[in-house]
């Protein structure tokens, strides 16, 4: 019905203002969540200092990335043998 | 291999037959974590016999065929690796580096190289000190590199601190000296500047003569690590740095006692962890601690308990590493039938008199230190511990056999 009562410019003019809206909720959203997380992050990163499981957590995260860099120090080494001996 | 210097940072790379996994000249068994390494302080223009040995020193467990050096080496250090390792060393074409006139004492504080500076009052330290490597994350910070360099700094010695990351190029067991020989690698860059013809460490009559810690537990006349005519020992000659054990006839009760009575008594220390003082809780603080109590014939003074996992060895029966000591402090501590060492005590069952080879020095020990400090350090030993008779000689020479 509307299609045929109102001309074409105020019909798009109307859709880009409904989706304007659609766009703004969305973004807001957006953002709440975004929020939320930095909120979480500061939470969990205040618990690092004092909680115990989660210090525990940290330090086995640290030693596994260290553990792993040996590894990676130690396939450097091997790849520098492989490319000179090619 | 192929090793070069710039300044004192050292690269290595792998040839085609080389591996990350190697052994020590003890024996143990090591891995490689990575192959740059630095050390600060030290000169450019070294001899490059001096580059040579300060390398080897780092890359002789992953080394299995030869080693091309950045400079031309003498034809005597090429010929000593390859006497001592089946090496091929090269490019040669350097004249061969004369002995300085100077001997320095590889000084780290802990009681044994105290008691080859108490032997020597008049020669300078050289400390190595570890610093972190910028391409490892230190997880051993709780050992306290910085609190020895602050105490060798106390001695009032001329002394040389080299920093070196050099330990991080190993990954097992854990950072550490990739050959013994390691920790000198400073000292053998300033041999030129400090003018040296020797260089003594602390390493005892355990260590030299009967196959301590980590080795054979046996009798070790040609220990291919100590001995002159062992293949590390022809290398640093080669070089005209002689490897100089001054306190290597006597026992750690005796370097304990001479440390004890040294002027440098307040800056010793063997503890790598503890910042104002020794931990007290660590393996090497609970064996120290029954020399000590031994040497002062006192009862053993230590928060250790049986269950700890540090005393957990001494709940087995031996071999031990160091087992002389074991030996010595059993047969002395009052009260040892209870408490850490007691299973290890009955199964010892050792006494004074059989342990009292190990308060005298052992006489070929002296022999084998080059002639310019030899009397030197006969004097010392005449005047405060005395030679054992050839029947406690015998103690050294049937051990473990």
């Amino acid at each position: 019905m509307m299609g045929r009562l109102t001309p074409s410019r105020v019909r798009s003019w109307l859709d880009a203002r409904y989706a304007a809206r659609i766009e703004l909720a969305e973004a807001r959203k957006e953002i709440d969540e975004l929020r939320a997380s930095v909120a979480e992050l500061q939470r969990q990163v205040q618990a690092l200092s004092t909680a115990k499981p989660v210090d525990q957590e940290a330090r086995r995260l640290a030693t596994e990335t260290a553990e792993a860099l040996d590894a990676l120090l130690q396939n450097e080494v091997l790849l520098w043998q492989a490319v000179e001996r090619a | 291999m192929r090793v070069s210097w710039q300044s004192g940072t050292l690269t290595f790379r792998l040839d085609a037959e080389d591996e990350i996994t190697g052994e020590a000249a003890d024996g143990y068994p090591v891995k490689l974590r990575t192959n740059s390494c630095t050390l600060r302080g030290v000169p450019d223009d070294a001899h490059p016999d001096l580059f040579a040995v300060a390398a080897w020193t780092i890359v002789a467990p992953w080394t299995r065929r030869r080693i091309v050096f950045d400079r031309a080496i003498s034809a005597g250090l090429a010929e000593a690796l390859h006497a001592g390792w089946g090496i091929e060393a090269g490019p040669v074409g350097a004249e061969t580096r004369p002995a300085g006139r100077t001997l320095a004492v590889s000084y780290s504080g802990g009681a044994d190289s105290v008691a080859a500076a108490a032997m020597l009052p008049d020669a300078p330290f050289v400390h190595f000190q570890r610093v972190s490597h910028p391409r490892v994350p230190n997880r051993w910070t709780h050992y306290r590199a910085d609190v020895l360099a602050k105490l060798a700094r106390e001695t009032g010695r001329p002394l040389s601190t080299v920093q070196s990351d050099l330990e991080f190029t190993l990954a097992e067991p854990r950072p550490g000296y990739p050959e013994h020989h390691a920790v000198a690698a400073g000292a053998l860059l300033l041999a030129d500047r400090m003018d040296l013809g020797g260089l003594a460490f602390g390493y005892e009559l355990g260590s030299r003569w009967l196959g301590g810690d980590r080795y054979l537990l046996r009798y070790t006349p040609d220990n291919p690590m100590w001995a002159p005519h062992g293949a590390w020992g022809r290398l640093f000659a080669a070089a005209g740095v002689h490897i100089v054990l001054p306190v290597g006839g006597v026992s750690e009760a005796v370097t304990m006692r001479l440390a004890l009575e040294s002027p440098l008594k307040a800056q010793v220390r063997w503890c790598l962890r503890g910042s104002g003082g020794p931990c007290r809780t660590c393996g090497k603080c609970l064996y120290k601690e029954l020399i000590q109590a031994a040497v002062e014939r006192r009862p053993l003074d230590t928060p250790i308990t049986p269950e700890r996992p540090v005393a957990r060895k001494w709940q087995d029966p031996p071999p031990y590493g160091g087992q002389e000591m074991i030996e010595y402090g059993c047969a002395r501590v009052p009260g040892i039938e209870q408490g850490v060492f007691a299973r290890a005590a009955a199964h010892l069952g050792a006494t004074e008199e059989s342990t009292e080879w190990l308060e005298r020095c052992y006489p070929p020990a002296i022999e084998e230190i080059p002639e310019p400090w030899r009397e030197q350090v006969r004097e010392f030993v005449v005047a405060n511990v005395g030679l054992m008779t050839p029947e406690q000689a015998r103690r050294v020479e049937e051990w473990g056999v």
